[in-house]
Parts: C-alpha cells; sequence; structure tokens
C-alpha cells in the first residue's frame, strides 16, 4: 500500500462487523506506534489493547467519543512520571504529542491491515485509568477503536488546501483569530 | 430480557450520559445537542432489547443514526435533522 494513497483514504470508521482480531494483527499495530517520533526518544508511552467484549462495553459507556461495536480498543497513555524526570515542565506535553503521532501511525497501521479504527478522546480519563487499575503517573490520552469495517465507507470532507497551506510566509487573516 | 441486564444496561447508558455532562464542559458547543440524540438513540435500544419501543421509536432511532454525524461537518443540516427529529417524534403522540 503506497502510504500517500493510505494516508488520503483513510477515513474514521464507526461500524464494525462482528468479527474478531488477531492478537497478532494489535501486536502490529502497536509495533507500528512504537516507531512513531518521540521527543528526545524519552518515549513515555504504553499501549494497553483490550479484546474482552465486557471491558470494551465499560470503556464505551465511559467514552462518549466512542461509537459503534468495535471489537478491539487499544488505548494510548503518556507516562508522565518519565515524561517530567526526563523534560521537565515541558515532559508532559511532549507526551501528550508523542501520543499523538504514535495513535496516527496506529491508524495508518490498521488501515493497512484493512481494519476500520477511530481515534478517541472524549472520555473520562480518571474513570478509565481506575477501571484499569492504572497508576496515577500512566494518563491515558487517547482511545483507538478498531474493527473490521462494516457498511460504507464516509466520505472525506477538509476544506481547500489553500486556505491552510502558505508558502514562504501567513497569507491568512490579521486580527483577534476570532472567526 | 432479564432484570439484572436491564439494570447493567441502563448503568452503561447513565455512565454515558453523566460522562457526557462532564465532558462537554470543555467540549464543542454543537456536542451537546449531538451527546442528547445520541443517548436517545441508545435509549431506544435499550427499550428494543426490553420490547417496550414502537415504530415511531425506531423510525425516529434510524433517522438519528442516518443524521448524527452532520454535526461534524454542516451545521445547518446537523440543525435541520434536530428540528425534523422533534416533529417526527411528535407523530408518536398519535399512534
Amino acid at each position: 500500500m503506497d502510504i500517500l494513497e493510505a494516508i488520503k483514504n483513510r477515513r474514521s470508521i464507526r461500524r464494525y462487523s462482528h468479527q474478531e482480531i488477531s492478537d497478532q494483527d494489535l501486536k502490529k499495530i502497536a509495533e507500528m506506534a512504537h516507531w512513531a517520533p518521540s521527543a528526545g526518544n524519552i518515549n513515555p508511552r504504553y499501549y494497553i489493547s483490550i479484546k474482552n467484549p465486557e471491558m470494551i462495553e465499560a470503556i464505551k459507556s465511559l467514552s462518549p467519543g466512542m461509537f459503534g461495536n468495535p471489537t478491539a480498543v487499544m488505548l494510548l497513555c503518556a507516562d508522565k512520571a518519565k515524561a517530567e524526570e526526563k523534560a521537565s515542565t515541558n515532559g508532559y506535553i511532549y507526551s501528550i504529542m508523542d501520543v499523538a503521532m504514535a495513535a496516527q501511525n496506529m491508524l495508518l497501521a490498521a488501515h493497512a491491515l484493512a481494519l476500520g479504527a477511530c481515534v478517541i478522546r472524549s472520555f473520562h480519563a480518571q474513570a478509565i485509568g481506575k477501571l484499569l487499575g492504572l497508576p496515577e503517573h500512566i494518563v491515558p490520552e487517547l482511545i483507538v477503536a478498531l474493527g473490521f469495517p462494516e457498511g460504507d465507507l464516509p466520505k472525506g470532507i477538509r476544506n481547500d488546501l489553500s486556505e491552510i497551506y502558505h508558502q514562504e510566509c501567513y497569507k491568512g487573516s490579521i486580527g483577534n483569530g476570532k472567526r | 430480557m432479564e432484570k439484572d441486564n436491564l439494570k447493567q444496561d441502563a448503568h452503561k447508558l447513565i455512565c454515558y450520559m453523566a460522562t457526557s455532562a462532564c465532558n462537554l464542559v470543555g467540549e464543542p458547543p454543537l456536542y451537546g445537542p449531538f451527546r442528547l440524540v445520541d443517548a436517545a438513540s441508545r435509549l431506544i435500544d435499550l427499550l428494543e432489547e426490553n420490547e417496550a419501543t414502537s415504530n415511531n421509536l425506531l423510525e425516529a432511532r434510524q433517522l438519528i443514526e442516518d443524521k448524527k454525524y452532520l454535526v461534524m461537518h454542516n451545521e445547518q443540516e446537523f440543525t435541520e435533522f434536530l428540528n425534523d427529529l422533534v416533529l417526527k417524534l411528535a407523530e408518536g403522540f398519535k399512534e
């Protein structure tokens, strides 16, 4: 699969079939996330895959941004303690960015494996941490819901590139940034 | 459906609603109506499993599932859908 095509054709999938995802595929997705850039090569992130349907249901009830019935979810966590130990007060922000880059790799890896995926931020991190018994310094930052896609793929909608891509200098509106 | 299953499913829905309320404080304003209609759809699921729904509610759920994601790319059509949904549900009083 061509990487440029993969980036452009990937969609957020919110409807899944009942077909189970193999442990091998989940491990491959985690491995691809692991190869995402990390500030200072600190790698303050953890990935937890969950296939237990009851646990997925519990996570879903605490995640308003999760739709459909994913057959697996991947929880992406920042290691706040490690990030702050290695990168001082900026460490936690770096770790969140690291998690975001890992999530994009996961989405593309899932797409390459013919899986559907959707990244989710709307969940209650503290409650999910409690549900999974996470220590306080391991902070859930994103969830990637996974499953084999069902139904039509959603259309990709983006505004025109010229609105957001400027060469050599900023050519957008000048003001207080309010629209 | 067993009473225990009903309790469990109701608990999940209540968790979803409470988490939505908590998160909505910092989320885009349009997510408020979005979560409400999504909760309505989930409630209709629960009613269906307990054989306590109606054609009107099933049609309303279909409308929600077909249109709810408009929130992400077309505010005007999403708003029109919300209006259509209320009108659809109002028809249910005649059933």
